[in-house]
Formats: structure tokens, C-alpha cells, sequence
């Protein structure tokens, strides 16, 4: 029966030109979506349900706005920052997001220290108070001036790691102490350091 | 001569069947050889991506190709391969900006920030050119899912034999059961006689066809294995600033 080879055959055939079509369409159009130059980034619009966050009690707030500061004075604030998303390995550090210090800068001391409990609340005036009650701190992360701080913690590969969490809603409680050095002369009188940006970053 | 009816009946069904499973190894050639053929003629580099920073246009699973970066000019837009400042391995980003100084800032299409760190032109290893759906999730499930791995391992070697009732005339349902009686041989165990009834035959195997599906699906799994990984690593981040003044007098 010569009609039949020709049936099986043509069957055959469909099913090669059909896997072709489809892989082929699959690849061209994904291929053209993914890598074709787009100077304005539509994915901007795009926030992924499945992607990273990571929020602080603060809010994008201040956290320290400190006036009269005198030597050997210290202040502190305690801010909890939350990760959550996607269940991937993340590694949270925290850097410097201003490249300009200020005068001041240089006869402060920065230390940083991650632990549980404590947190930042917010006001309705737009700022907010950092809360240590109840802090129980774990490593120091950071110790030494705040200069040096905002010129070495530039981004997240030359900050110190921390903090790695996959877990869901994972809170860790940053605490920020400033001591003015007992040692400043007058030369600081007046002078200003920040607004410094102090930038979490998650990645994963 | 009068046949009775064959032990082997040949259905269309039957037939139909196998060329879905046909399909199915073929669609796996397919996609094997995208991601593999550009890799071995141009020496373009694959790429597993196994995070889902570069969502929607780029899940997890999906296989960049990335032809070899030598310094031409790139634009905002532009999918790039490069090495991670943070020592974290290879990452697939796109690029958001070029800064004046001719570094980069990258960003994921999911992130809602770009990359702390600008990418200088010797860390980028390649540009994006092709993207295979799929590929990769073999592998990935070879290491994070082995229950979803072992599901896909029945259903492609379901496919590889569903394919021989399509490829094997024994089971062409418009042959005569004179022609497919010439792709059958006799049943092992049967008595070896000058011509035994159909029931005691079964249809040939071509050791080489069976290889060669076999071979289709191992590829398959190893295009993604044998591809490098690349994260399209999230990141997010979150800020707030402080503002120190002095007093204007010391104790």
C-alpha cells in the first residue's frame, strides 16, 4: 500500500517540523525579548513577586540627626532591617552610600554591631528614634572613624559580610553607636559630617 | 497466502503515541543543540542561569549563549556575562548605565536597584546572544530537586520508548502485515521452525536507533551540566542617613 508508507512518513515528518518550529520560534523570540539593547529599561517597571526586598524600621528616614555634639559624647540608635523574598542565600552588608564625609567625620568613631531585639520606629514628623531596649548584640562589623568608614565601606563587595539569611522575614537589628573623640580640639566647633547614607544590600 | 491476524496489531493510536514521543526527543535535540553548537563552532560560552534576577525575560533554567566580549562598544541595554566584584562567580545583568569613566552599572530586570558596584571592561566576560529555554533544568534538578529529576528521567526515557511504535514499520498501521512481517523477528524463547505464527514474533530492534534516542536525552541533560552557572543575583537594599553636627563651644 504506497499511500500508507507516505502516511507514516508524512506523520514522522510533522513531528520533526514541528519540534523545529517550535524550539526555533522559542529560542528567535526569547533570544530577541532578552538581548535587544533597550536604553530605557522596561524591567524598572517590573518588580518581580519573586525577587528580593529588604526594608528597614526607618523606612529610607533619618536615623541620626545629631546636633551639639561635644568630645567624648556618644550616641546610639538601633534599626532593624528585614529580609524578604526569594528563599536564596543572601548576604546582606552594609556600606556607605555618600562618598563625601564632612569635617566632623574624622573625630567620629563608628561602631557597628548586628544583634536581635531593638529596633527604630517611626515618627509622623518624618524621622524616628532608634530603640536599644532589649538589644543583645552579636559581632561588630564595624569599628573606627566615621571618615573611614564612608571612604573604605564603599560598596557591597568591600563591606563586611554579616549577615546570611534564606529564611523569610529573617530580622537582624543593626546598632550604630557615634563617640565623638575625647581628644577633638576646636577645630570641630561647628563643623558637620553626613548626611550619610548607610545603605543595606542583599544579594543573592 | 491468508494471515491471521498479527500478535503485533499495529494501531493508529499506538502510532500517534509515538510520534509524540518522537516529537518530545526531538524538541530535547533541539534545544541541546542550541545551546551546545554555538559553544562548540563559534567557542561561544554557555551559561546556566540558576537564579531569577533577570526575570521575566530570563528565568531560572534558561541557558544563555554569550559570545566572547573583545572591547566593542556596548550600550545601556545590553545583557552582559561578567565576574562578580564580590568574588560570587559569574552573574548575568544587564546593563542600566554607562558612566563617563567607561565602567558599567548593571542591574537585574527584577531588581529594583542597580548593582552597588560598577563593572569594569576586563570583568565582563560576554555578551548575551542566545537564550534556550529550559535547558538547564535538568541539572538544576540534578542537584536541588531529585524528585523532580527522577520524574523527568521516566517521562524522557517514556518518550525514547513510545518513539519505536512511529519509527519501527513492525508498528506502521498502514503497512500489510506481509511488509511489516519483515520488520519482525521471532520472540525470545520461541521455537526456532521454517516460519513461526505471528504470535511468536516481535519487532525488530535496531540497537543503533535505541542509542541514539538514549543519546539524545543524555546530551540533554548534560547541555545544561556541562554549561557554566551563572547567577542573576538578586540584590535589594535598603537606606537611611545620619547628620552629625558639633557644638559651637567644647567644655
Amino acid at each position: 500500500m504506497p499511500s500508507g508508507i507516505q502516511r507514516s512518513t508524512i506523520i514522522r515528518l510533522a513531528a520533526f517540523g514541528a519540534a523545529t518550529l517550535l524550539i526555533s520560534l522559542l529560542v528567535l523570540t526569547g533570544s530577541r525579548a532578552a538581548f535587544t539593547a533597550q536604553t530605557n529599561n522596561p524591567a524598572n517597571t517590573f518588580q518581580a513577586a519573586s525577587g528580593v526586598t529588604l526594608t528597614d524600621g526607618a523606612n529610607g528616614t533619618t536615623m541620626f540627626l545629631v546636633t551639639g555634639l561635644t568630645p567624648s559624647e556618644t550616641v546610639e540608635n538601633c534599626i532593624d532591617v528585614t529580609f524578604s523574598g526569594e528563599s536564596v542565600n543572601a548576604d546582606i552588608r552594609l556600606f556607605s552610600g555618600t562618598s563625601l564625609a564632612g569635617t566632623l567625620a574624622d573625630a567620629l568613631n563608628l561602631e557597628v554591631k548586628i544583634g536581635d531585639g531593638g529596633g527604630f520606629v517611626a515618627t509622623e514628623l518624618g524621622g524616628g528614634e532608634g530603640d536599644c531596649t532589649g538589644f543583645v548584640p552579636g559581632a561588630t562589623i564595624y569599628s573606627g572613624t566615621l571618615a573611614d568608614f564612608v571612604a573604605t565601606q564603599t560598596d557591597w563587595s568591600a563591606a563586611a559580610a554579616g549577615w546570611n539569611t534564606s529564611v523569610q522575614g529573617n530580622v537582624q537589628t543593626y546598632q550604630f553607636r557615634v563617640t565623638m573623640d575625647p581628644a577633638a580640639d576646636n577645630s570641630y566647633t561647628l563643623t558637620t559630617a553626613g548626611p550619610i547614607e548607610f545603605v543595606w544590600e542583599a544579594r543573592g | 497466502m491468508l494471515l491471521r491476524p498479527a500478535r503485533v496489531s499495529a494501531s493508529e493510536p499506538r502510532f500517534y503515541a509515538g510520534a509524540l514521543g518522537l516529537f518530545v526527543l526531538f524538541t530535547a535535540a533541539w534545544l541541546a543543540a542550541w545551546a551546545m553548537i554555538p559553544a562548540a563552532v563559534l567557542g561561544w560560552q554557555a551559561l546556566v542561569i540558576t537564579s531569577g534576577s533577570m526575570q521575566p525575560t530570563i528565568e531560572r533554567g534558561d541557558v544563555v549563549v554569550a559570545a566572547p566580549y573583545r572591547g566593542e562598544e556596548i550600550g545601556g541595554g545590553t545583557v552582559i556575562v561578567f565576574e562578580d566584584p564580590g568574588g560570587l562567580g559569574l552573574v548575568t545583568h544587564r546593563i542600566h548605565v554607562v558612566l563617563d569613566d567607561g565602567r558599567f552599572l548593571t542591574k537585574g530586570d527584577a531588581n529594583a536597584r542597580t548593582d552597588s558596584t560598577p563593572i569594569e571592561r576586563e570583568h565582563i566576560r560576554g555578551v548575551g546572544r542566545i537564550l534556550v529555554p529550559l535547558i538547564g533544568l535538568p541539572s538544576q534538578w540534578l542537584r536541588t530537586e531529585p524528585l523532580m529529576f527522577v520524574l523527568f528521567a521516566v517521562s524522557m526515557a517514556l518518550a525514547v520508548y513510545m518513539a519505536r511504535w512511529a519509527t519501527n514499520d513492525a508498528f506502521d498501521p498502514w503497512l500489510d502485515d506481509v511488509e511489516r512481517l519483515r520488520h519482525l523477528r521471532p520472540r525470545r524463547g520461541s521455537r526456532r521452525g521454517a516460519r513461526p505464527p505471528l504470535r511468536h514474533l516481535a519487532p525488530q530492534r535496531s540497537a543503533l536507533t535505541v542509542l541514539l534516542r538514549v543519546g539524545i536525552v543524555v546530551v540533554l541533560i548534560l547541555a545544561g551540566a556541562a554549561s557554566a552557572p551563572s547567577r542573576a543575583a538578586f540584590t535589594a537594599s535598603t537606606t537611611s542617613n545620619g547628620t552629625f553636627t558639633a557644638d559651637a563651644l567644647f567644655p
